[in-house]
């Protein structure tokens, strides 16, 4: 499974997220479903602590969309076992996006095209991240500051595995398109 | 006399554990500090504590030996201001004139020069900030509360796009000024960013999650 990180012009992450979405659909030829954080609201609402969150997600995907893990699973590949229990408002900034982009990531799509996830994320949720996103189908990540991600070496060991070559793609507003090695 | 002293200050949310334990530190006037901690670390709390948002559990927070929690509410933007992540929220007037000249009466400052503005890379004025993207938003906050209000002690909760040239030059403007304003500015962030800081504060607090 791929992973891309499209350098973009910054503005498309705010106001043209849908176009490029069709840009990025038509360079990978597959529907594409978007994460767009809202930060510090990433919450159903619906829920009070990040277990009932999680249980709430995962019991309503679609039936011919099940989630890619059930929630113990789910709980111990995101590292979230010390937080079951704390109010999902409670979480700092950065762990109730992890949370957010964890449910998201555990969707299983064919591609998703994922806008400013490196804001307020620390290298080690970032590394979870990619590593998570290469297990099932192709990741697009378009960040206002692609080198927070380009710029992290993959682990390669049990404890911090390895994610695929990240590649760099590019879009000029009228086409996405890959980046020839120098 | 340090500007900035922070003595065994702790901090819990309700019973859980410490996210702030023991924590001392002292700036001296002029002095920036990169905040660097883990997400959950307790960098934002202790922003908050800064900003006189919430009172430390124990220990005790003073601005030129005046202990912050006798400030009054309304004079506290003179003495300390704690930028949010999400402070572009509080954006509401049509445009980025109107959001200056809000910041400039209720700050009773100047308005900025044009040297000020253009270090900050805005759009034209007669822009709606919420037609800011972020990076542009997080930019206008620092002209907003930093540069504009002008705090004793200013403590940014991290930075949108640290690798971004305009994200860079107006944060190293806004630390130029407050260092001959002699202020004291923090910026707390996961990781070291290419803009000189004159100390390193480590946030290793309880995970708080």
């Amino acid at each position: 499974m791929a992973i891309y990180v499209l350098t973009a012009n910054p503005n498309v992450i705010d106001f043209g997220h849908a176009s490029l979405r069709a840009r990025v659909e038509a360079h990978l030829g597959t529907v594409v479903d978007v994460y767009r954080p809202h930060p510090f609201v990433e919450h159903s609402g619906f829920s009070e602590t990040v277990r009932e969150e999680i249980g709430l997600v995962l019991t309503n995907h679609p039936a011919d969309a099940p989630p890619l893990r059930t929630f113990d699973a789910f709980v111990e590949v995101w590292d979230l076992s010390a937080h079951l229990d704390r109010r999902v408002l409670d979480l700092s900034g950065g762990w109730r996006k992890y949370l957010g982009l964890a449910l998201f990531l555990n969707r299983p799509l064919r591609a998703r095209l994922l806008l400013d996830t490196t804001s307020h994320l620390s290298d080690a949720r970032m590394r979870t991240l990619l590593v998570r996103a290469a297990e099932h189908g192709n990741s697009v990540f378009c960040e206002y500051d692609p080198q927070l991600l380009l710029r992290l070496t993959p682990g390669g060991t049990e404890s911090a595995p390895a994610w695929p070559a990240l590649t760099p793609l590019s879009d000029d507003g009228a086409i996405v398109s890959g980046v020839e090695a120098r | 006399m340090s500007l900035l002293h922070l003595d065994g200050v702790s901090f819990r949310y309700g019973t859980d554990a410490p996210v702030l334990r023991d924590v001392s530190f002292e700036l001296d006037a002029g002095a920036s500090a990169l905040v660097i901690g883990d997400n959950g670390s307790g960098k934002s709390t202790l922003g908050r504590l800064i900003g006189g948002l919430a009172q430390p559990s124990t220990g005790a927070i003073t601005i030129a030996g005046e202990p912050l929690a006798r400030v009054p509410t309304r004079q506290r933007p003179s003495r300390t201001i704690y930028v949010s992540q999400v402070s572009y929220l509080q954006f509401f007037r049509a445009t980025l004139t109107d959001e200056i000249a809000l910041a400039v009466h209720q700050s009773g400052r100047p308005a900025p020069g044009a040297d000020d503005l253009a270090a900050f890379s805005l759009p034209p004025l007669d822009t709606n900030p919420r037609d800011l993207t972020y990076p542009e938003m997080w930019r206008l906050q620092l002209l907003l509360l930093g540069a504009i209000f002008r705090p004793r002690v200013l403590y940014i909760d991290e930075i949108v796009a640290p690798g971004v040239t305009e994200q860079q030059q107006a944060l190293q403007h806004l630390l130029s000024r407050r260092h001959a304003q002699q202020t004291v500015t923090l910026l707390a962030y996961q990781r070291e960013i290419d803009v000189a800081f004159t100390t390193t504060i480590t946030v290793t607090g309880n995970r708080r999650g």
